[in-house]
């Protein structure tokens, strides 16, 4: 089964009231979604709130997906669609919203720096982001090789297993192994700074 | 070896997490599982985001965004809910105003067919020449049945063009005609243009209803099409 058809899967048992096939859903494309609204928006709290709303409205669509395209796409313009709404509202209201006139590289659309999604706001928060930095460099770095190659084709790149395994020269279960046993070393070492 | 067999469940699982976070997972049981675990999967894959997120030099949002969804879920009426009757629905209400489009799209086109068919077995010829060639070959089935619902006899099947055009054509006796002029059906005097009463009203009218969206300018245009002189 390809991501797009376990997505799909999981579509259909949300549909069928499965609200843990929903949860994952969220849990797979949260970050991505307000990744892709923070290109957009720059108030932080806008920008969680508005995921809200996109995986809202996407619940109470569910029923009209038909599954002609993939379901990331099809949330992804929800997405779009929620923020460029909410600048349009902006507008009217008199709210200025600053916006970077380079272009992003899917669209001619105006965009804001990714980094306005922000690690929390408050000093505390800012200072335990800092500090749960600097141990998942040096997570990083006390990775062996292999498995910090693999992490790094995978989250710098974007490398698929199978390109990994034609770069690292390995099976692609290897692969599979490096990338789990990598992040498996770098949460074991932010676990005392995570706090929860 | 209880033990030994949930940490190598475990294992499994979060090995499958890590897959399904990069679109890797094809495994329908790993899938099962996390549905199972939806709370580990949320732990797993917020710590996965953060390292990605760190590696890319981008910042994350830590706050529980599915936990905010599910409390706006819980209070949604039951009738916003995802229902699989609402995937039918849409669809048909969609196909219901398709039909009535589609029905005034293929009234509008029998209209237009209607309209040059008349024209060619009048021979206006808006160029004045070439008029009998596109007579000859142009004629098709839906033409055939236009002109015998114009005419009082019944239309052979084996009816050939040549032989419907050969008498009404101005240029007619440029064709060969292959049947009998016995076996030629009439044309009504308005439709051949010996007839000094004007346009067929059901053929203006019928251009009126089928493309209201057409305006005054269209019908009126297309009417003087069928008029006399």
């Amino acid at each position: 089964m390809s991501a797009e058809e376990t997505d799909k899967a999981l579509v259909a048992r949300a549909r069928e009231g499965d609200r843990r096939a929903f949860d994952l859903l969220v849990l797979k494309y949260q970050h991505r979604v307000q990744r892709l609204i923070a290109r957009y928006i720059r108030d932080p709290e806008q920008v969680f709130d508005l995921a809200q709303e996109t995986f809202i409205k996407a619940y109470r669509a569910l029923g009209r997906f038909r599954g002609d395209s993939a379901f990331y796409t099809w949330i992804y313009r929800i997405a779009v669609n929620t923020a460029k709404n909410q600048l349009a509202s902006d507008a009217r209201g008199g709210y200025m919203v600053s916006l970077n006139s380079g272009g992003s590289d899917e669209s001619d659309e105006p965009m804001i720096e990714p980094e306005a999604l922000r690690d929390g706001g408050t000093p505390d928060a800012l200072a335990a982001t800092d500090e749960l930095r600097g141990a998942i460099d040096q997570a990083i770095s006390a990775l062996p090789e292999d498995l910090r190659t693999a992490l790094t084709l995978r989250e710098m790149e974007g490398l698929s297993y199978d390109e990994i395994a034609s770069v690292m020269d390995c099976p692609i279960g290897t692969v599979r192994s490096r990338i789990f046993r990598a992040r498996e070393a770098i949460e074991q070492s932010i676990q005392p700074l995570k706090g929860d | 070896m209880m033990t030994k067999r949930h940490a190598n469940d475990s294992d499994t699982l979060r090995t499958a997490i890590s897959a399904w976070w990069d679109d890797e997972s094809h495994d329908d049981k790993a899938l099962e599982a996390m549905l199972d675990d939806v709370e580990q999967v949320g732990s797993r894959t917020r710590d996965y985001d953060l390292v990605g997120s760190h590696v890319r030099g981008e910042s994350f949002e830590t706050r529980d965004l599915l936990g905010a969804i599910n409390a706006r879920l819980d209070e949604l009426p039951s009738d916003e809910r995802p229902q699989a009757d609402n995937v039918v629905a849409f669809p048909h209400r969609r196909l219901r105003q398709r039909r009535v489009w589609q029905g005034a799209v293929a009234a509008s086109l029998f209209a237009a067919v209607t309209a040059v068919g008349l024209t060619l077995s009048t021979g206006e010829d808006p160029t004045g020449e070439g008029v009998a060639p596109m007579q000859a070959e142009g004629l098709t089935a839906n033409d055939r049945a236009v002109m015998a619902s114009l005419n009082d006899e019944a239309m052979p099947e084996d009816a050939s063009p040549a032989s419907l055009l050969a008498t009404q054509s101005p240029v007619g006796h440029a064709l060969p005609a292959s049947s009998s002029p016995a076996s030629t059906p009439q044309l009504p005097d308005w439709a051949t243009g010996r007839s000094s009463t004007g346009a067929d009203p059901y053929v203006v009218t019928h251009y009126r209803t089928a493309a209201p969206e057409s305006g005054t300018t269209g019908p009126e245009a297309r009417a003087a099409t069928f008029g006399r002189e």
